[in-house]
């Protein structure tokens, strides 16, 4: 965890920043009382990364106070680390999904995301059977139609794919995203600068951006959160889906996946070989989107029928 | 120039962050202690019916309420008094029965004959593709749908059906929901593969522990399985409303 930490006592460039800071901070605190050192706390806060366990613990109690402060509700937020030997993986049952959007709201309510303005996570595009669909262009998102599924359309939803090859993490100037071992492609919400790089380079368009102070009433919040998953966000910070980290670390399957009414959702352990989603791979016609970008989701479409 | 920007945002953001300390430091007087830990769970989401089967119940519901209002066209038949004819050419009786349904020599409903069954398993049977597969009620429930009197009804066990568990036949209610899958599995063989493998239906619980294996009826109703028709949550936003009032 502690890389840096090489028992060298060295002032580095970054040391005597903070330290200038703080003395200055500290100026600016002492005149109003308050709670202007939490605020120092969160602003020179390491790398998720490169914390060390106590950093973790006393950076997730500040959090923790934070937020059960301006929700009104107990709030935990866990850093629960990875399991040994698991590689997340999604299946996707495209002949069974109805298009109900159900998952979409779902995650929402999980996953704290904005309610205005609006942000989703997951995109339901509506596709016309038997024409050239794999062109995302040609599919309708903003479909609503009084009854689904409709004659002659089927559904696809998309999501984080959670690639192996992730273009995403390879362009943020500050390593605030990355893949867990797990698999998980995380972001550090503390940690991004809100650029926007990831989400030019995702072709999958999975990525969220808060243009405004994310509007999440407080009896909808949702208060088991994780540091790198459903935690409530800041403006100007990028966010996407993390397989519901705070959920599935524990052994549970995803919101979505809980909720999908036809059970066209599924979700395991790729290194499992009795794994639901190994079965699905090993049996079915799998396909994966955008499989020419070469950046090997982890998430597979199939028509099982 | 990207470099420039970056500089410019991350000169803002302190600029932004330092001044945010100085005013927050005044404007927050003392915090509300947070209340006790509630006890929520987030698996189950609120307004949400249990199962599928009480989704699609519960949409049905809302379209019958909505159909009430329209009155269905029912031509008096002069020589039958007390029958009609509905739109679709069928005679049916005073509460809209289709006699089709009880008028065929081996029909059940000659005596289980109510407006109540009627709606719930015959009609929902006569719209199913099972009714054209000709599937009818003793393949499942067995029983001798020959009989004239409900001694000699209940005394045939078994049917035509080539039941591969005939003792299924013997359990009622829940015991025999708990084991829908050996049911239709007997005909729908690749379906019930595909479930015991995960590929087919649902499964709630624990990725790497204790799952719930939804079982056939539980989404598929037995006398018409096909999925029905829910009403989908809201679209998006467009980009161009998405505009919050708040910022």
């Amino acid at each position: 965890m502690n890389g840096h930490d090489n028992g060298q006592k060295k002032v580095s460039r970054r040391g005597f920043l903070k330290a200038a800071a703080a003395a200055g901070a500290a100026t600016a605190a002492a005149g109003c009382g308050g709670n202007g050192e939490i605020d120092f706390a969160e602003f020179f806060q390491s790398h998720f990364k490169e914390m060390s366990k106590d950093e973790v613990r006393s950076v997730i109690k500040r959090l923790e106070d934070k937020y059960s402060s301006k929700y009104g509700k107990q709030f935990t937020v866990k850093a629960t680390e990875p399991m040994e030997n698991v590689l997340f993986g999604y299946a996707l049952d495209l002949s069974r999904c109805i298009g109900c959007r159900r998952c979409v709201y779902a995650c929402v309510r999980e996953n704290n995301q904005s309610r205005d303005p609006q942000i989703h996570w997951i995109t339901v595009l509506r596709f016309k059977k038997g024409e050239k669909w794999m062109d995302l262009e040609e599919s309708e998102k903003y479909y609503s139609p009084d009854k689904v599924p409709e004659e002659g359309y089927f559904y696809m939803p998309v999501q984080c794919q959670q690639c192996k090859n992730p273009p995403c993490t390879k362009v943020c100037p500050v390593q605030a995203t990355w893949t867990e071992p797990d698999g998980m492609i995380v972001v550090d919400y503390n940690w991004c600068i809100g650029c926007r790089y990831c989400m030019a380079a995702c072709p999958y368009g999975a990525r969220r951006f808060n243009l405004a102070e994310p509007g999440l009433p407080k009896d909808e919040a949702n208060p088991n959160t994780h540091y790198l998953g459903n935690r409530p966000r800041y403006r100007g910070v990028v966010e996407k889906c993390t397989f519901c980290v705070q959920r599935t670390r524990e052994g549970k399957y995803p919101a979505c996946v809980e909720i999908c009414p036809v059970g066209a959702r599924k979700f395991g352990n790729l290194l499992d070989k009795d794994s639901e989603v190994r079965y699905i791979i090993e049996h079915e016609r799998v396909f994966r989107l955008k499989e020419d970008m070469n950046t090997q989701p982890k998430f597979f479409y199939f028509f099982s029928i | 120039m990207r470099i420039f920007r970056l500089g410019l945002l991350s000169g803002l953001f302190l600029t932004a962050t330092f001044s945010f300390f100085a005013f927050s430091a005044l404007a927050t007087g003392e915090e509300t202690n947070p209340p006790q830990a509630e006890e929520e769970n987030p698996a189950k989401f609120e307004n949400e019916p249990a199962t599928f089967i009480e989704l699609q119940d519960a949409q049905e519901a809302a379209d019958e309420e909505a159909m009430d209002d329209v009155e269905e066209e029912l031509v008096p038949i002069p020589e039958k008094p007390g029958y009609y004819r509905n739109p679709a050419g069928e005679i049916v009786d005073d509460f809209g029965i289709i006699m089709r349904l009880y008028e065929s020599p081996n029909a059940c409903a000659r005596c289980h004959y109510s407006k109540e069954q009627y709606e719930k398993l015959v009609l929902r049977w006569d719209q199913s593709k099972h009714s054209k597969n000709k599937v009818t009620c003793i393949k499942c429930h067995g029983g001798n749908d020959k009989a004239s009197t409900i001694a000699e009804a209940k005394s045939a066990k078994t049917t035509d059906f080539r039941l591969t568990k005939p003792s299924l036949l013997t359990l009622h209610g829940e015991e025999l929901f708990a084991k829908a899958f050996d049911y239709c599995g007997q005909c729908h063989g690749t379906i019930y593969r595909d479930w015991k493998a995960g590929i087919h239906g649902k499964r709630t619980g624990s990725w790497n522990g204790d799952k719930e294996y939804w079982v056939c009826i539980k989404c598929h109703n037995p006398h018409n399985p096909k999925i029905r028709q829910i009403k989908p949550k809201p679209a998006p936003i467009r980009p161009a409303r998405l505009a919050s009032k708040g910022n």
